[in-house]
């Protein structure tokens, strides 16, 4: 019967070991680079608009980050962007291919464009049914709910953009502010 | 489908307290309207319960005082709370805004009034913006500057009573809501609002309210994104009085459906005005 010793497959698995963690470091590397260079080409693409794609990514993406918890306790009002970025929410932006910042970015203009929806459906429907009056205090509430739609700094086409996921945007708002 | 209502009698028996407005209600302006008054003296002698829900930036003392100069019995009211009381709470127990506030409407009713804050004559000078319901309505022209200033220094704004639209002593004019929905969409990033449609203010008002339950109270308003909304996040049955800030005429019904859709509202019952 053959003994076998522990010690002599010590050199063995040290270099297997060792192997397994320069591939990986390896395959983290190539996908940093790979992600930076994708995230690179994004920046470039950036505009104060939100485009559909990014859009689309972005409500695959939120529910997905809230449920990690990881704004937990923050207060995103309060604090920068990097500020609040700790190693864990580095590496699920770069895995993901976002850029935090703009990440951050998308989720406040949502809300603040979500808003705007709702003052102006509803200064439009105060509007629509004072239209036809031509009395003093009629006049005095129309001026004002045009004042407020007026206010409202949305473009036509994001207007139509997110009207078209607006039920979807404000359940998934609801769920995770 | 909310049910039209001439006469509020028709449904006393349904409900043992109200929580009611103030302006819109029975107070128009600086006007009590006399009608209004009397229904709601009716209401009180058939054993309801009324509480007060103001968005006045006015404290409690001092609304208690301008209501009872205006003959109005005061002793009707189980209870009753304004949007200013809860500001002068609020700044008397953080102080993590700074010391010195700007006031943003001609007015001053008091809400800092002895808590140690000083007002700022300049907007730079401030570390924060006081904004009050003015029943004059406050004049766009010369606070947007102001909320642009702010902006440039990041400045927080309270918001005293949020309507954005309320029947002043020029008609209707436009609210401290409008100017805070204005500077939070110029980027405004904090605004701390008081008043409707809080439903904290509703179960503050119905706190130790003998036999109070839920399916028996009724809120009594003229405004859709304070009073109403307050009732339905609060759960209880509503009552809009259609000839206060949204001015209704004409086809009252197919409006109200109108509204009621684009505030996501549910109205239970709706008359031209507070009668018995």
């Amino acid at each position: 019967m053959v003994k076998h010793n522990f010690k002599q497959y010590l050199p063995l698995i040290i270099s297997v070991l060792a192997i397994i963690a320069v591939a990986r470091c390896q395959v983290a590397e190539t996908t940093w680079h790979r992600a930076g260079g994708i995230m690179a080409e994004k920046r470039s693409n950036y505009k104060p608009q939100i485009s559909a794609e990014e859009l689309d990514e972005f409500i695959k993406r939120w529910p997905e980050f809230n449920e990690l918890g990881l704004l937990d306790n923050i207060d995103l009002s309060k604090a920068k962007v990097s500020e609040i970025l700790n190693w864990k929410m580095r590496l699920w932006f770069v895995y993901r291919h976002w850029d935090a910042e703009r990440f951050f970015y998308v989720h406040s203009r949502l809300t603040e464009l979500l808003k705007e929806m709702k003052v102006r459906s509803e200064a439009e429907s105060i509007i629509k049914h004072l239209n036809n009056r031509k009395d003093d205090l009629a006049l005095q509430m129309i001026n004002l709910q045009k004042r407020r739609i007026k206010a409202q700094k949305i473009s036509p086409n994001e207007l139509l953009l997110l009207s078209s996921r607006e039920k979807e945007l404000n359940r998934m708002f609801k769920q995770y502010p | 489908m909310s049910q039209k209502l001439k006469y509020i009698s028709r449904i006393k028996d349904e409900f043992d307290s109200v929580i009611c407005g103030v302006n819109g209600v029975f107070m128009f302006g600086n006007m009590v309207d006399a009608e209004s008054l009397q229904t709601l003296i009716k209401f009180y002698q058939s054993g309801k319960k009324i509480a007060l829900a103001s968005n006045s930036s006015l404290r409690v003392k001092e609304l208690y005082y301008l209501l009872k100069h205006n003959d109005v019995p005061m002793n009707i009211f189980y209870a009753m709370i304004t949007a200013g009381e809860i500001a002068h709470f609020y700044l008397k127990n953080n102080h993590d805004l700074g010391r010195s506030y700007y006031n943003l409407s001609g007015l001053d009713s008091g809400i800092a009034r002895g808590l140690g804050y000083e007002k700022a004559d300049s907007i730079v000078m401030a570390d924060f913006i006081l904004a009050q319901t003015d029943y004059d309505g406050l004049d766009e022209a010369t606070v947007m500057p102001v909320l642009e200033q702010a902006l440039h220094l990041n400045l927080p704004m309270l918001c005293v009573g949020n309507n954005t639209s309320l029947v002043g002593s020029k008609g209707i004019v436009s609210g401290v809501g409008a100017i805070a929905e204005r500077y939070a969409i110029m980027g405004g990033k904090k605004v701390i609002p008081f008043g409707k449609p809080d439903v904290r203010i509703a179960s503050y008002l119905v706190e130790g309210m003998p036999g109070f339950l839920k399916e028996r109270c009724l809120v009594i308003g003229d405004c859709m994104s304070t009073d109403m909304r307050m009732a339905n996040n609060f759960g209880v049955k509503s009552l809009l009085l259609t000839n206060g800030v949204h001015q209704m005429g004409g086809n009252i019904e197919q409006q109200l459906e109108d509204l009621s859709g684009s505030y996501g509202l549910n109205i239970d019952y709706y008359a031209e005005a507070l009668r018995w």
